[in-house]
């Protein structure tokens, strides 16, 4: 009888610890490719007492961040992180603007060639439509931050 | 002619059925007799091929025939062990409460649920039917073989799948392989290649991977070293980013043309791509007549007092219109197009749209290429309405995959030398030199169009839709 409850807790104890290893090992992976793919980008997160810290990442060690502020490097620890976003530049912003643009281009040409003699306010008011109908559509594609998960866990 | 062009039709059908047809005999007598010489019996082959095609001798496409030619060629099909086999069978090696997803059983059964606890080696799962209490013996391992973009294959049992990544447990350690870095995958449930319930249900990108949607390009170049070739132009990936095409039938016809493509803004991840391009087309001797027929309806005659658009007027053709019978110049065309994919939130495949507007010189020095009269006294000039001014299209064009190898695919423009063509006399001016260039049709110049687009094998694609031209086909060689 002993020997099956100590074959069970054994059983269990094994059990219990593969999501523990699994976490270690899968987020030593996440941390490198997040080396790999964005050192040299400007990345965000939140620390814990939920304060934002963005700066250019410079290096990932095993307990931490290297971020450089303004040029000079800070070290953050990176146990009690999950997520990691990357913002979006400026070019972000102006493919933003871009899709904006081709938006009011193409409410231009179609009210043109919809209304033969299309006054100035028809031109203006369906451009303008265009423009802001592209422009959110635009900001909502381009302008929205990446967010890279550096957690262990292994499913959603 | 008529029966000209059912005979080309019959033969291009043909063409296209033949593109993966069923297993060849002279490709089964190969393979059985190059197993045969690699030491498999019959059952180990046929072990060997559900493995890893899903499918018996008999049931082979003629691409996976050859792929199996292959293996055995190069020695890289090895005979399955029966040892191996059945533990490859066995048990699931890991099971956790907590643990969602789609569970695979020996008996065949599927079931999407929750691990609610592991008790005596029984699992209850919670699914939508009710709770099962299930022996854990019963559970079918799911592996994975995953073949990244830099050439890494990784095999072993899948731990996890994330919307980004997945986390496979080799035998060297857990591996964490992203999405969008896949090239190719392939699940195991038990041991046996899952082909129809993983690829239909779930997948995370479709085999056709679109650089342009009907004829409008989207902003995805070809994949670097990647050759193109359409019904109208051929064309190859240099890098992931710049790509450059011609179109064959001007070629021949002394009108040489490029038209370099650059993808100059790229941000990817699992869930989601966009991107931006910018393309300009040159042509060196473009026909005068091809700008005269496009924008015949931007052309007016005038007669008795009347003024009537060119298209609309009978009796007069583009030789009577045209200022030189043969004139040709520069043309160049330049495009800027916004792009953006994103996963499905169903599981199927991704969803896109691209937005995008082209210009031309078509209208530099416009009045240069018509006559100022006819031979019949008639006057002819270019129509000074403001949406004349400027040749131009933008379009919004939108895919949908509805399968791994099926893609919806629909496009909107507004465009000032757009007009539709009846399935003849598309076909007509295809056949007359490789071009669609017709000075025929109706005027439309805001219209839409829909349709399918199917992945016959890894490299050949074909659409269908309702406008011209109406069917699309092109070949995709990878690594060319």
């Amino acid at each position: 009888m002993n020997k099956f409850l100590f074959s069970i807790l054994l059983g269990c104890a094994v059990l219990a610890a593969q999501p523990g290893t699994n976490i270690q090992a899968v987020r030593a992976i996440r941390l490198q490719n997040l080396k790999q793919d964005y050192t040299g980008s400007t990345i965000r997160f939140i620390v814990p007492g939920s304060t934002s810290v963005m700066g250019v990442l410079k290096d990932v060690t095993d307990k931490n961040f290297i971020i450089s502020h303004n040029g000079s490097p800070a070290v953050y620890s990176h146990k009690e992180i999950n997520y990691i976003f990357i913002d979006p530049g400026f070019t972000g912003k102006l493919m933003a603007f871009g899709v904006g643009l081709l938006g009011g281009a193409a409410g231009y040409m179609a009210v043109i060639i919809a209304r033969e003699n299309a006054n100035a306010s028809w031109k203006g008011v369906v451009s303008s439509l265009g423009l802001a109908l592209g422009g959110r559509i635009g900001f909502k594609t381009f302008y929205k931050p990446i967010k890279v998960d550096i957690s262990g866990k292994t499913r959603e | 002619m008529k029966i000209a062009k059912y005979i080309t039709l019959v033969l291009f059908s043909a063409f296209l059925l033949a593109q993966d047809g069923a297993i060849l005999p002279g490709q089964k007598s190969a393979i059985q007799s190059l197993s045969t010489a690699a030491g498999f019996s019959s059952a180990d082959l046929n072990t060997y091929l559900v493995q890893n095609y899903g499918q018996t001798l008999g049931g082979l496409s003629r691409t996976q025939g050859a792929s199996v030619i292959k293996e055995f060629q190069t020695g890289s099909a090895s005979k399955p062990v029966a040892a191996k086999q059945e533990a490859d069978l066995a048990v699931a090696s890991i099971l956790e409460t907590g643990m969602k997803k789609r569970f695979h059983f020996r008996d065949g059964s599927v079931r999407d649920g929750e691990i609610l606890s592991i008790e005596n080696e029984t699992v209850a799962i919670k699914t939508s039917s009710g709770t099962f209490n299930i022996p854990s013996d019963q559970f079918l391992s799911e592996t994975a073989e995953i073949k990244n973009k830099k050439g890494e294959l990784f095999k072993g049992v899948v731990l996890g799948e994330t919307a980004e990544e997945y986390i496979i447990r080799t035998s060297f350690g857990d591996a964490v392989v992203q999405k969008k870095d896949i090239q190719s995958m392939k699940r195991y449930h038990g041991g046996i290649l899952d082909r129809r319930s993983e690829e239909r249900r779930k997948f995370y990108q479709s085999e056709a991977q679109l650089i342009s949607v009907f004829m409008d390009p989207t902003a995805f170049p070809l994949t670097g070293n990647t050759f193109y070739v359409s019904g109208l132009s051929i064309g190859y990936g240099l890098t992931d980013r710049f790509m450059i095409t011609t179109k064959f039938g001007s070629d021949f016809n002394n009108d040489l043309n490029l038209h370099p493509r650059m993808r100059f803004y790229h941000r990817k991840s699992a869930e989601k791509e966009v991107a931006a391009t910018w393309g300009v087309g040159i042509h060196r001797k473009y026909p005068s007549k091809s700008v005269i027929g496009k924008y015949s309806h931007a052309i007016n005659i005038k007669r008795a007092g009347k003024t009537t658009p060119l298209n609309e007027v009978d009796g007069l053709t583009l030789d009577s219109v045209a200022f030189e019978d043969n004139g040709r110049r520069l043309y160049a065309e330049a495009f800027l197009v916004f792009s953006s994919r994103r996963v499905n939130p169903t599981g199927r495949g991704k969803i896109g749209w691209s937005l995008g507007a082209k210009v031309s010189n078509a209208f530099v020095g416009r009045n240069d290429i018509i006559n100022e009269v006819t031979a019949g006294g008639d006057s002819i000039s270019w129509s000074e309405s403001p949406k004349y001014s400027v040749p131009f299209r933008t379009w919004l064009s939108l895919e949908y995959d509805l399968r791994k190898d099926l893609k919806f695919v629909g496009s909107a423009w507004v465009d000032n030398g757009y007009k539709t063509l009846s399935f003849g006399d598309t076909f007509d001016d295809y056949t007359d030199n490789f071009a669609l260039d017709s000075p025929g049709g109706e005027v439309s110049m805001i219209d839409f169009d829909f349709g399918i687009l199917y992945a016959v094998n890894e490299s050949f694609r074909v659409g269908l839709h309702f406008q011209q031209p109406y069917i699309d086909f092109y070949w995709e060689f990878f690594e060319f």
